[in-house]
């Protein structure tokens, strides 16, 4: 197909509405800068109008008449059959589809590049898991200014449990022991502060 | 057509412009963690000046008596890189940040031979790792991401 009659065609897709998208953005900025287009496309829409205008005036329903009008009409060259200028070939539905994937493709790039990353988008609160090889531990993770794990490995350790006559609650368990672990009470374990753990 | 080739490059060209400092700073942008060894003892003694900061963190929740500064290392980090320093204990802290934002680090930590796990640490709040038995008192290591 040489190119004239390419855009003929576009035109007269563009004229029935039957282009969407990146496509008929294309035809209409041709449009604006080619004059012959203009023309082209100024004599398709007067050649709508004056047809809906006799179609107003005769009413419907009488292909004798139609036929001796359609003989009186401007005539228009038609490079391919009427049926291929409403439909568009295969490759200019492919280039349509192709149009319309980078469109897509380009939409996804910049929301990946515009939107912030989310990251980790695991719970609040600084401990995802802990595991102290057996050893019991204890986790304030719930102060304003630090994360504390203390792990009492020791035998002062020990004795500072014993001391406080309390057993951690969570985190002490059998070795291997994991998953969050629930924060308690310094008071509970090391009593008040300023005191040796030991 | 030229023109809607031309378009196309320049829509490829402003994508690859928005696209491409996102990656740097997610791939090549590295994280200074502070890592600070302290030992902690219930025998008499002083508070090492230089642990004033976290002496104040420590002492309303741990009781000891003295606090030394054993070591103080800094290391720059890319996400997944390695971590690691020893301890006087001869055995190692190894940590990895698996994830950073402007909230804080997400790092998985390896005290070897007394705990493992995984963190979040939000700049500027510093996660405390202590109990390991060290000489008289206890070893106390502090993982901090700056502010």
């Amino acid at each position: 197909m040489r190119r004239e009659d390419r855009r003929l065609l576009d035109l007269q897709a563009y004229h029935d509405g039957e282009l969407s998208g990146l496509r008929r953005f294309f035809v209409a900025r041709r449009i604006a800068r080619d004059p012959a287009a203009r023309r082209e496309l100024l004599a398709l829409r007067a050649l709508g109008r004056e047809l809906r205008s006799f179609d107003a005036r005769l009413g419907e329903g009488d292909p004798a008449l139609w036929s001796a009008l359609r003989d009186q009409l401007p005539t228009q060259r038609r490079p391919a059959a009427e049926g291929s200028a409403r439909r568009p070939r295969f490759g200019m539905r492919a280039a349509g589809w192709l149009g319309a994937g980078l469109a897509a493709a380009a939409a996804v790039a910049v929301a990946l590049a515009v939107l912030p990353n989310p990251g980790d988008l695991s719970p609040p609160g600084s401990l995802r898991w802990l595991r102290s090889d057996g050893y019991p531990a204890v986790v304030l993770q719930d102060d304003r200014e630090a994360t504390i794990i203390w792990v009492l490995e020791g035998s002062d350790n020990a004795g500072a449990l014993e001391k406080s006559k309390q057993r951690p609650e969570g985190p002490a368990g059998p070795a291997g022991t994991t998953g969050p672990v629930r924060p308690i009470s310094p008071a509970d374990l090391f009593g008040r502060a300023g005191g040796a753990l030991a | 057509m030229p023109l809607p080739r031309t378009a196309l490059l320049l829509l490829l060209g402003t994508l690859a412009a928005l696209w491409a400092p996102r990656q740097a700073e997610a791939a090549g942008g590295a994280i200074r963690f502070t890592v600070t060894v302290l030992e902690v003892s219930g025998n008499p003694g002083k508070v090492d000046p230089r642990a004033a900061r976290l002496h104040a963190l420590l002492k309303a929740k741990i009781r000891y008596e003295s606090l030394k500064v054993l070591a103080v290392t800094r290391v720059s980090l890319k996400v997944d890189d390695i971590g690691q320093v020893r301890l006087p204990t001869g055995k190692s802290f190894r940590f990895r940040p698996i994830d950073a934002g402007p909230s804080g680090v997400l790092v998985a930590v390896d005290m070897q031979g007394t705990a493992q796990g995984d963190f979040r640490i939000p700049r500027g709040k510093p996660l405390i790792l202590g109990g390991p038995s060290y000489k008289e008192g206890q070893l106390v290591v502090v993982l901090e991401a700056p502010a």
